[in-house]
């Protein structure tokens, strides 16, 4: 059976002429029904292009340039006028920030059920049942009283589960989540992440997030896939990236992250700052932050190998890396 | 036990909304933080601890109660010396700068003012405090949108470093590669700052801090050595945010966060507990009775405001 | 001896920092300040330079040549009273341009600092000089500025002083709004808490960071401004007789409409270039201005 969701080496371009530079770089990843991706990295790195690539949703200045988008085994046209039509009922959405995700002068009731009105042609009266049905699913309190309000009449947490109600009004098989807790407190993250897990047990929903926090994708998704500079660096089972490491980035995320569960030991930070876009490193990208950097480093365009079952690295010294040496 | 270097006294700050509704902000918080520790102060937004801060600084003055620094209350104005002893970084590294000012312009105008070093030697004592935070010393002729997030942060803190850290300790040179907290752990250390650190991440506050104070729509629900709030925590409260926080090794998000439900807004205080609504051991008196901030039998140095304080629930 | 406060330590990714163009690359990289300021430069050189390039005096009356279209000896033609228009033109320009450029200094730069404080200290200087501000703004600006000529008395001094009443208003609503945002931002209070006395604050953090708006509006006041001394000398209000202007030029050669249309129409041009000038230069201001 074809998996929920496949991407083939995908790239997407910004800029022209001199300035012209890849966003995303050969991307391909899958995700299967009830699976649950998690795409990490730092700041500018790729992963909320590639997301917003896969919906059709990229920003004026970027452009496809190679790639294909699979969902459910039916090819998305990446480009043109068929994208939107293409993606209702498949894949949905899920933004960082509830307070411009939604319309701030349409109740909120209404826009949960805009999607079922439209797009599967439900009459009004049902297409109200599914929205508090939805808003119910999401566990937003009390639906009724909650549907009729506006926006700015809801708390963060809620505006958020609203936003992942009107996702799931069309009906998708496909969820893509861009940091939608990032903004949001501590104990509403917590709530959101398990609602997020219950979807996928419940609905056989499959979800590909993004975030920048190992922790939180650490705990949502069965796989990870790390990007660094537009590429995927390691990609593989939740539990073997982060125990094991297969890349040297992904290890120095680990050791610069603050996590509760380790003893108190003094985070690491990588040395260097990511590369200016237009002036990409020859070779590896990471190589010139990289302690296992040797000279083939920076001549070889490295690609992802497999390195174990289901696993794949872009490193050439991915042997040396042993056990995470996260907490020293 | 001497005077502590802080002393925040029953503090009360509300606000007005716009349609007329009274937010208490900070709802009769005392703390006490010594010379040379490090306070952390922690909560979800709505809590109130943004607030104390500004009350600390003195960009708000509170309703009731008073702030104390070495003994002497702080009014609406403060002295210089005052200043001198107390500092704020602020969250946002983005609005923290003059965006249309030098770094070199930014710091000489705070050291001109407090003429803590002879203007032959501001230059020199620029370069020193750039080399605290751990930045190079071109940075000076810089404009903060030259720098990245990170080492605006830096900034913001060599910035509060010129006045607070008013001798020069020239062999303090953190490496560009510290991180921010590496930095202020480097920076207690050496020069014997004492640190209140407002934020709602619990590892961060972990790293750092001696002591904390969970806080919860503007009163204090716990407070104690970290030791203790993290192994031994006596409040829902605090339990449900160590449960909430995520852990790169959980693998799964917390099921029993040990809450319900969403904070109410800071303008309808529950009577009561202010956290019963929510709360998974609440009982018929949490909803009459206000828990004091008290100590425990075991422990007098770790206060909990909850009726059950004495009973473990674990982490 | 020593307390930090820290807000908020956002152990995040870090973001990567801008490059900076240094101020003058900038500027010349903006088409629309380039075109813009050559414009207006035109215009005020030959205004300038009048004396040297004419060959008639503006008031110099020739009846016999009077009402001459455009020639070899007048390039522009002559006015009723044989007078060189395109002399006439350029040396009311002189007078036009320099009222209209000089008449909004002040209103600029007490509007600005008003509502500078206004929107620093609000409270009581916020509310008399906001209220103050509705008032004046509720009138049309060129009605309160002819009814004001008209009261003080019709020339230059009438119309500086008349401009300066009515114009500083929309400076002060603009300043005081961007005011307000500004001294809710971290660097001020950083620069307050620091021990920096208001007026420090004010000189040194907020004015460089909320006049920007006032500058590039400047731009578009001047045309109104200048538009203004028209108006009022076509009302015969403005910029007295001998000395040339625009505005009377244009009344001046109204009746004469159907048989020699330039007399009037033709002092119209500086007024759009130079308004197309300044608009320019308006746009180009915008990105310039914006903090390095």
């Amino acid at each position: 059976m074809a998996p929920a969701l496949e991407v083939t080496e995908l790239a997407v371009e910004f800029g022209d002429g001199a300035g012209r530079f890849r966003a995303v770089d050969d991307v391909s990843l899958s995700v299967a029904d009830g699976g649950a991706l998690g795409l990490v990295g730092e700041s500018g790195c790729g992963k909320s292009i590639t997301l917003r690539a896969v919906m059709g949703l990229l920003p004026t200045g970027a452009r496809v340039v190679g790639g294909r988008v699979l969902a459910g085994g039916t090819e998305l046209p990446l480009a043109g006028s068929g994208v939107r039509a293409a993606r209702r009922r498949r894949v949905a959405m899920v933004f960082q920030d509830p307070s411009s995700g939604l319309n701030p002068v349409m109740r909120v009731g209404a826009q949960v059920a805009e999607a079922p009105r439209s797009v599967l042609g439900l009459s009004r009266r049902r297409a109200r049942a599914r929205a508090l049905e939805l808003l119910a699913m999401c566990g937003v309190p009390d639906p009724e009283r909650r549907a009729r309000a506006y926006p700015h009449q809801l708390s963060g947490g809620t505006r958020q589960r609203v936003m992942i109600a009107i996702a799931l009004s069309s009906d998708p098989r496909i969820l893509l989540c861009d940091e939608p807790t990032t903004a949001l407190d501590v104990t509403i993250q917590a709530q959101i992440l398990r609602l997020l897990h219950d979807l996928r047990e419940r609905m056989g929903l499959a979800i590909v997030f993004v975030t920048h926090s190992l922790a939180v994708v650490g705990e949502l998704c069965d796989s990870l896939a790390v990007m660094y500079a537009g590429r995927i660096v390691e990609i593989g089972a939740t539990r073997q990236v982060l125990d094991r490491p297969g890349h040297p980035y992904t290890l120095g995320l680990l050791r610069s992250a603050v996590d509760l569960d380790s003893p108190v030991a003094e985070p690491v930070s990588i040395p260097g700052l990511l590369h200016d876009p237009l002036h990409r490193p020859s070779g590896c990208p990471f190589h010139p932050r990289c302690w296992l950097a040797g000279p083939e480093c920076s001549v070889t365009d490295v690609q992802l190998e497999a390195i174990g079952a289901g696993r794949r690295s872009a490193c050439l010294h991915h042997e040396r890396l042993g056990e995470a040496a996260s907490r020293g | 036990m001497a005077d502590p270097l802080l002393r925040v006294s029953h503090l009360k700050v509300s606000f007005r909304t716009e349609d007329r509704a009274v937010v208490r902000a900070v709802d009769d918080v005392s703390l006490d933080v010594h010379a040379g520790e490090a306070m952390g102060i922690v909560g979800e937004s709505g809590c109130g601890k943004t607030t104390i801060a500004r009350a600390i600084i003195g960009q708000v003055q509170p309703d009731e109660g008073a702030v104390y620094l070495d003994g002497e209350q702080l009014g609406r104005t403060r002295t210089i010396s005052q200043r001198r002893t107390v500092q704020m970084v602020f969250q946002d590294p983005y609005s923290s700068l003059n965006p249309r000012m030098t770094v070199r312009q930014t710091l000489r105008e705070l050291l001109r003012v407090h003429r803590l070093v002879p203007s032959s030697q501001v230059d020199e004592r620029c370069r020193e405090l750039l080399a605290m935070v751990g930045l190079p010393e071109r940075s000076l002729n810089s404009y903060p949108s030259q720098f990245s997030g990170g080492q605006r942060q830096r900034l913001a803190i060599a910035r509060a470093l010129a006045i607070v850290a008013d001798e020069p300790v020239s062999s303090l040179d953190v490496s560009v590669q510290a991180t921010i907290l590496q930095l202020f752990a480097e920076l207690r250390a050496r020069l014997g700052l004492t640190l209140i650190l407002i934020s709602h991440d619990l590892a961060v506050v972990r790293y750092l801090c001696d002591r904390i104070a969970v806080m919860y729509l503007g009163r204090i629900a716990e407070h104690g050595s970290r030791d203790v709030i993290f192994d031994d925590p006596r409040h829902p409260y605090t339990r449900a945010l160590l449960t909430a926080a995520p852990r790169i090794r959980r693998y799964e998000p917390p099921d029993q966060l040990g809450l319900r439900g969403e904070p109410p807004g800071a303008v309808d205080i529950p009577a009561g507990c202010r956290f019963h609504p929510r709360c998974p051991i609440a009982e018929g008196i949490c909803e009459v009775e206000d828990p004091s901030l008290l100590g425990l039998d075991a422990d007098p140095a770790h206060l909990s405001a909850c009726h059950f304080r004495a009973a473990r629930i674990g982490r | 001896m020593r307390l930090l406060a820290v807000s908020g330590l956002d152990v995040q990714p870090d973001v990567a920092a801008g490059r900076r163009r240094p101020f003058v690359r900038r500027a010349f990289s903006s088409r629309s300040l380039l075109a813009g300021l050559c414009i207006v430069a035109s215009v005020t050189t030959l205004a300038a330079l009048a004396p040297v390039i004419v060959r008639y005096g503006p008031n110099q009356q020739n009846p016999f040549h009077g009402m001459e279209g455009p020639s070899a000896a007048h390039w522009l033609g002559t006015d009723e009273l044989g007078r060189d228009v395109w002399s006439r033109v350029l040396y009311a320009g002189r007078t036009d341009l320099v009222v209209g450029f000089l008449a909004v200094l002040f209103p600029f730069g007490f509007g600005t600092l008003l509502g500078i404080a206004a929107g620093y200290f609000g409270g009581v200087v916020e509310t008399v000089t906001m209220r103050l501000v509705d008032v004046i703004i509720a009138f049309p600006f060129y009605v309160l500025v002819v009814a004001l000529v008209f009261i003080i008395g019709p020339g230059i001094r009438g119309i500086y002083i008349a401009i300066a009443l009515t114009d500083w208003v929309v400076y002060a609503r603009m300043a005081r709004t961007q005011a307000l945002v500004v001294r809710e931002l971290d660097w001020v209070t950083a620069a307050r808490s620091g021990g920096l006395s208001h007026a420090r604050v004010l000189w040194r953090h907020i004015l460089p960071n909320t006049i920007s708006q006032a500058i590039v509006y400047v731009m578009s006041d001047i045309v109104y401004v200048l538009l203004a001394v028209v108006t009022l000398g076509y009302l015969g209000l403005g910029i007295q007789p001998p000395t040339p202007d625009w505005g009377s030029m244009i009344s001046d050669g109204q009746s004469f409409l159907s048989t020699n249309l330039w007399i009037s129409t033709i002092p119209g041009i500086p007024i759009v270039l130079t308004g197309l000038g300044l608009s320019l230069v308006a746009d180009g201001l915008t990105d310039v201005l914006r903090p390095p």
